[in-house]
This record gives structure tokens, C-alpha cells and sequence, in this order.
């Protein structure tokens, strides 16, 4: 519970009681009928009811891919791979649907990246380079391209040094840390000289990974990246209040 | 003496309607016929658009058009343009199958009366249609969906009938279809119809937020001003050829137990004019003061019944409702990145109407969402370039572990985007005191703000101590082999519109430290 009594802009915070006394509900329920609506003939969970199993076909897959691009925490990678290597196919056909919701689509692309899909390079290459992109759909694609192990990725990163967002670029950074390959260095030494010091910093930083030191303009400001974490034992800071 | 209760409310305008639907995912267009759908249908096309339609119809002029391909041999279009053409057009040779229409078996539908639903296709396409799947939306809010094969024969026809659907209230009836091909490739269209009561004039009220029951309301106290709150959508149905006019005057009657503990008037903000074989939407809350009867029932955690009534054009709808005290829950929502205006309103509408109207069906709603920052000093801005784009589990603990707000909202971390592509996750039965890694749930965007709206309710029903429905979750009313555990609002797949809470769930999520009772 706060302790301050009152929010930001001066004005009272009220905070429920927790309750202890029982309710005392006396009104009779009002009846109320059901809608109705016929039930599946078939289904993608096989026992869960009396529909016969969907057909092993690209439609059935397509549902089950569906039903798994709902999910509202990640899936794991071994879901994916127990659909086989038509999921992955379907998974690179829906890039170019029109009918996917974006954040549909953007899972889409980050699912290609868990599974490391290389048949996904050259589409996934395509939105990360393609400007009518939205940006945040360019980092998903640097983001996804950066966990595929396969050397083609990193010329397509490098081409994205030079993308106008800062979120973007900070991606391709990691991206190009992580697939560690001598090829992502003068990408690196690039970005190290960016506009934007929390690219420069990083790219600093990941420039000393490959064994690389940076030029003296950027290691005054290049702290080592710190990626492991540790529980702190300070107070936690409160985040800015946003008013309407 | 103390009035018993107040009241406003209004008529939905016709842009509130559209934006409604656009919520429901009603917005899909029909599919174009390239050597006969009209000009003006094809260059208001928002895929196709003017350019690509002007080069269209002229090609037209001169070619009856097979598929779309003949459009990009001819260097009408480009390889992209075809890809998106392909999804939305056919010619004469039908590659794939696109659904043409939704039409139901008699003109007009009726409230207990069963009725089929026929999805029409492109016949004898290439690629043969296989599935065709069903979302559904009754008047009375109740979602539905399933799946079905589509025979030789329905190929043939170009046509699938679906029955039999029963709607108990009369108002509108939402269908999305998909048809599902064998290559993989989905096709989707949406309808509305209107259900009618042979009772002609009808209004259905909707609390805004229900309880533990699922048939009555919750009324929301405002600490601030010591009032009980009850917030309503309505529904008037007319089933007559003629316009009625209800007038404005909306007329409560309240009982408790039975017994009459008073009745009170107010007038909305305009007439209820509804045309002929017509459903209008609206709102409408009541107030109940300190020093009424209605103030110390709901006060004691009571309930009460109220009887809503209007009168015109010779008609007096009436409904009633229960409303009954309920539980809370609160969201601080903590932006890590850069958002609109536009889309902190919409994350703000998730958490406060979507999430709080799945709740709706137990006794607990969101108590109210505030709304924070990592900006504006150069540490928070570096933590804002570095957690915007959430890169692993290890950059969500850290934010977490970093950043709290030390009230009894939970903290929600709303960042552009996560590695792994999911909407959100949580931990398991959240630390109340908000200390240590575990201390918020981590969503990030998403421009569906119903599906947002289910993943606050989702990840809050796991930081309240919940486990996935279809999972152990030591809860005896949670059957993973029932076909509608979809439904369930934290089924591991738990779809933009899955809203069932079971009393079990609720049970174990009222046992949280987050959760508080607005009563004394």
C-alpha cells in the first residue's frame, strides 16, 4: 500500500479497504437463457471432444499455427519443431500475408528467429531493409536474422547501419555481437562512431568482444556492456508519472 | 431527505458504431472479381489502391483477365502488387478460394428461433478450400467459434450451410468466416445481422462491469466524491416497421428483497429514435449519494434489483438488472519506449474497459490504471534505449528488479517489442510487496487493442496466482479436454475474445494481496 496519501498532482489517492465483513446478497437470480451454436466437426486436439481429428494437411497445420501465434507468453522452441518443417515453410508464407495482424506478423518473425530458420534469410533480409517497414518491424526482423546461424545474415545487418532509427540500429548491434563472425566488424567500427551515444556505446563494447579496440573517440564514453545481471539490493527508482 | 439515485446517459453516434466494429475485426472487405466488380469498389479497394486500380481498368478495357499473374506479365503491376492482389482479387480461373459472401436462411432472425448461416465461395477453385472456421458474436456478448470440414460437394457449389445458432437476445449477430485452403492460404469475411424480438420493442441493459454470478452487476464506489456508481451500456431493439421514439426519460425502480426502496427519474442526453427492424446502442449510469438506501445496501456488500423502463410511440421496454459489490485490482502501466498519444490512450482502454470486461463475469474489475514512465533523466533515458527492445529474459528481470511504483497497482511494463515475439508474460503468483525480479508483468505492443486488453487480464490472472487452464492448475473446474477451455481467459492460447473465469479462478485470485474489496 503507498505510503504517500496523495498522487502526484496533489490530489487524494484513494485506496480500498480490504475487506473482512461477509457479503449480503439477497436478490433472486434472474433467469437467463443460453445462445446456441453448432459445434466443431473437427478438431486440433485430438480426445479433447467427440470431433473427429482435423487431416493432416497445410490447412489443419495453418489452424494449429494460429492457435500457437495467439499465445500470449513465448513457446517454446520445441512446440515449433514438433510441427515439422512445413510449419516453418507456412511460418515463412504468412510474411507476405496481407490478412495477418501486425502483431500477429511480428510474432511471426520473431518465431522464424527462435527457430533459427535460414529459408527465412532473404524475406526476413526484405523487411529489415524495406524503408515502407514500420521500425519497430525492422528491429523485429534484425532481432530474428541475428539468431540465424548462417554467414548471409551479416552483410544484410551491415546494410542496416545506416537505418534512421536509433531502436533499429541498437538492434543491429546486438545482432551483430551475438553472431559472432569477423565479418560483423566494420559494421561495428561504423556504428561506434553513431549519432546516438547508446549505439556508439554499444557497438564499443561489443567491438572489445571480437578483440577489437575502438577508436579513442569512442572508448571515452564505452563502459563494458554489462549482460550479466545481479540482483540489486538498493531501494528500486519510481518511473516518471505521465499525465493525460 | 436524500434523493435515491441519479442518472445520464446517451445514444451511440454512428462513429462510435464503426469504431465498435472495428473492434469486433468486422471491417474486412469482399473480395474483388477483377473482369466485373465496379470501378469505384475496386479503387476504394485500401490494398489495391487508386494507382494499381487506374492500371487495372485500363488492361481490363482491352483483356477479359485470368488470374492476377496476367496483370504482372503485362507489366501491369509489380511482383509485390501481385502477391497482394493474389489475396484480395480473382479473374476467371480461381486459384484459391475467397469467400464471396455470408448470408443466413431467412430474412429476418428472431430471438429462440434457430437459424443457419450459409458461407458462400469462389466455386471450383484450384486450390481446393478444406476448412472453414466461424467467430461469432450474439447480442448478448456471448462469443463462440469452431471448425468445420468443407465436403466434395459444398466445393462444387461454392458454398458451406452452418446450423443450427439460437440467439436469446435480440440486437446484432456478428460473423467472421475463414475459409482455409490446402496450400495453407486463409481467406476471411465478416457480416452483421439483425436479431428481432416478436415482443417489438425491447431494451437490454448491459452492466459494464459484472460479478462473481455473471448475472449481475458490479457498481464502482468513487472515494472522491462518496458516491455508488452503476455503469451500463443499453441496447433498444425495434422490431417493427416503423420508427419508434422511446423519448429520453429512463424511469429505475429499485427493490431489495422485493420490497420497493424507492424509484427515480433522469433523462438522457436525447431522444431513443430507432428506424424500423433496428437495433441502437447507448449508455447510461446512475448515482447513488451518501444518506441513501441504494448507498448503504451496496455499502454493506448487499445487492439490489433495478427495474429500467422507458416509454414512447405506445411502447414501455423494461429490463432489469442486479447490481452487487465487487473486488478490485489496479495496473500502474510503465512505458519503456516511445508510444503516441493515440496508443497510451488505447493501452490505457485495454487495461480500464477490455481487461476489466473480462473480469466482468466474476466480482472483481480494474479500479483504475495510472500511467508512468522511464524518461525524462539521462539514466532513465539510457534504460529506455536499452529495454524499449526487450532482448531476453535477463534485460526483463533487470527492468523489473530496477523500476517499481510503491502503491498496490501492479506494475505493468509496456516496451515496443520482445525477442521472443510473445504478447506478454508474468510470474506465477506475484510478490505483493513488489520486491526482487519478479515484480510486474512485461506486455509489449500491440495495435489490436482487444487482444491487449486479453493479455492484461491474462498475465494479471498469472501475477494473482494463476496457472494456465490447460495446465495442473488445482483447479477441479478447469477441464483441459473441454472443447471450449479456448474460452477461458488463461488458456495457454487464450484467444483476443476468451473471457470465462471459473469460480475457482477467482477464488484463488481474490486470495492476492493485490486484490482489495472496495467495501469497508
Amino acid at each position: 500500500m503507498d505510503a504517500d496519501q496523495h498522487q502526484e498532482d496533489g490530489s487524494p489517492r484513494s485506496v480500498p479497504d480490504l475487506g473482512s465483513m461477509p457479503s449480503k446478497y439477497n436478490e433472486q437470480p434472474i433467469e437467463r437463457k443460453e445462445d446456441q451454436m453448432p459445434s466443431s466437426d473437427v478438431s486440433i486436439y485430438p480426445g479433447r471432444s467427440e470431433a473427429a481429428p482435423i487431416r493432416e494437411s497445410k490447412a489443419g497445420l495453418r489452424l494449429q499455427i494460429e492457435r500457437l501465434l495467439h499465445r500470449r507468453e513465448a513457446v517454446p522452441v520445441e512446440t515449433w519443431q514438433a510441427l515439422g518443417e512445413e510449419a516453418t515453410m507456412l511460418l515463412v508464407q504468412m510474411l507476405d500475408d496481407q490478412t495477418l495482424q501486425e502483431a500477429l506478423r511480428q510474432r511471426v518473425i520473431a518465431t522464424l528467429g527462435q527457430l533459427g530458420a535460414i529459408s527465412a534469410i532473404s524475406q526476413l533480409g526484405d523487411i529489415l531493409l524495406n524503408r515502407s517497414e514500420s521500425a519497430l518491424n525492422r528491429t523485429y526482423a534484425a532481432s530474428a536474422l541475428g539468431k540465424i546461424t548462417d554467414p548471409r545474415v551479416v552483410p544484410l545487418l551491415g546494410r542496416a547501419v545506416t537505418d534512421q532509427n536509433p531502436m533499429v540500429r541498437r538492434q543491429v548491434v546486438r545482432e551483430l555481437g551475438r553472431v559472432d563472425q569477423v565479418d560483423a566488424v566494420p559494421y561495428l567500427l561504423i556504428l561506434s562512431e553513431d549519432s546516438e551515444r547508446e549505439v556508439a556505446d554499444l557497438a564499443a563494447s561489443k567491438l572489445r568482444n571480437y578483440g577489437v579496440r575502438p577508436g579513442v573517440e569512442s572508448e571515452r564514453v564505452a563502459p563494458e556492456e554489462d549482460n550479466t545481471y545481479e540482483t540489486q539490493t538498493q531501494a528500486k527508482k519510481r518511473p516518471a508519472r505521465e499525465y493525460d | 431527505m436524500t434523493r435515491e439515485g441519479y442518472g445520464r446517459g446517451r445514444v451511440a453516434s454512428k462513429r462510435e458504431l464503426r469504431a465498435l466494429r472495428r473492434t469486433l475485426g468486422l471491417d474486412v472487405r469482399k473480395p474483388i472479381d477483377l473482369n466485373s466488380s465496379p470501378s469505384d469498389v475496386i479503387a476504394a479497394h485500401p490494398q489495391i489502391g487508386k494507382r494499381v486500380a487506374d492500371r487495372l481498368l485500363g488492361f481490363r478495357d482491352q483483356h477479359r483477365i485470368r488470374t492476377p499473374a496476367d496483370l504482372y506479365q503485362a507489366g501491369v503491376i509489380n511482383e509485390r502488387q501481385l502477391t497482394t492482389l493474389e489475396q484480395v482479387a480473382y479473374g476467371d480461373l480461381v486459384l484459391r478460394p475467397m469467400i464471396t459472401g455470408i448470408s443466413t436462411d431467412s430474412a429476418n432472425l428472431y430471438v429462440d428461433e434457430p437459424f443457419s448461416v450459409q458461407i458462400a465461395f469462389t466455386p471450383s477453385s484450384l486450390i481446393r478450400p478444406e476448412l472453414v472456421s466461424i467467430d461469432v458474436r450474439f447480442p448478448s456478448g456471448k462469443v463462440g467459434r469452431a471448425n468445420f470440414t468443407i465436403s466434395e460437394e459444398d466445393h462444387g457449389a461454392g458454398r458451406t450451410v452452418l446450423g443450427e445458432f439460437v440467439s436469446v437476445e435480440a440486437g446484432e449477430f456478428h460473423v467472421i468466416a475463414t475459409i482455409r485452403d490446402k496450400a495453407g492460404n486463409i481467406h476471411r469475411q465478416s457480416a452483421t445481422f439483425g436479431v428481432f424480438t416478436r415482443n417489438p420493442v425491447q431494451m437490454y441493459v448491459t452492466p459494464s462491469y459484472w460479478t462473481q454470478s455473471g448475472n449481475a452487476g458490479a457498481p464502482k464506489f468513487d472515494f472522491d466524491q462518496r458516491r455508488w456508481y452503476c455503469y451500463a451500456s443499453v441496447r433498444w431493439v425495434n422490431s417493427t416497421s416503423s420508427t419508434v421514439n422511446l423519448g429520453r426519460a429512463v424511469t429505475v425502480r429499485m427493490t431489495d428483497a422485493g420490497s420497493d426502496i424507492g424509484t427515480f427519474s433522469f433523462n438522457l442526453s436525447g431522444d431513443v429514435v430507432i428506424p424500423p427492424m433496428s437495433t441502437v446502442y447507448g449508455n447510461l449510469q446512475t448515482w447513488h449519494p451518501e444518506g441513501s438506501s441504494a448507498f448503504d445496501v451496496f455499502h454493506a456488500k448487499g445487492d439490489l434489483t433495478f427495474q429500467y423502463s422507458m416509454s414512447g410511440s405506445g411502447f414501455t421496454p423494461t429490463t432489469t438488472l442486479i447490481w452487487r459489490t465487487m473486488r478490485v485490482i489496479g495496473y500502474n502501466i510503465i512505458r519503456v519506449g516511445d508510444f503516441t498519444a493515440t496508443e497510451r490512450s488505447e493501452y490505457r482502454r485495454a487495461a480500464a474497459e477490455i481487461a476489466s470486461s473480462i473480469f466482468q463475469s466474476r466480482d472483481m474489475t480494474v479500479y483504475g490504471v495510472e500511467l508512468y514512465r522511464i524518461e525524462g533523466t539521462p539514466e532513465m533515458d539510457a534504460d529506455k534505449a536499452r529495454f524499449r527492445f526487450i532482448d531476453s529474459q535477463d534485460e526483463i528481470n533487470a527492468l523489473r528488479d530496477k523500476y517499481t511504483i510503491d502503491n498496490w497497482f501492479m506494475d505493468v511494463f509496456f516496451v515496443e517489442g520482445r525477442w521472443d515475439g510473445a504478447f506478454g508474460s508474468s510470474p506465477t503468483n506475484g510478490p505483493v510487496d513488489k520486491e526482487g525480479n519478479s515484480s510486474g508483468l512485461v506486455l509489449r505492443r500491440d495495435g489490436d487493442t482487444i487482444n491487449l486488453g486479453q493479455t492484461f487480464a491474462h498475465e494479471a490472472g498469472h501475477y494473482l496466482g494463476l496457472e494456465h487452464a490447460d495446465d495442473d492448475d488445482g483447479c477441479a473446474d478447469t477441464d483441459p479436454s473441454d472443447p471450449n477451455i479456448s474460452d477461458n481467459f488463461i488458456y495457454s492460447s487464450s484467444l483476443r475474445d476468451s473471457d470465462v473465469i471459473t469460480l475457482c479462478q477467482i477464488d484463488k485470485m481474490r486470495r492476492h494481496g493485490l486484490v482489495h474489496s472496495l467495501t469497508p
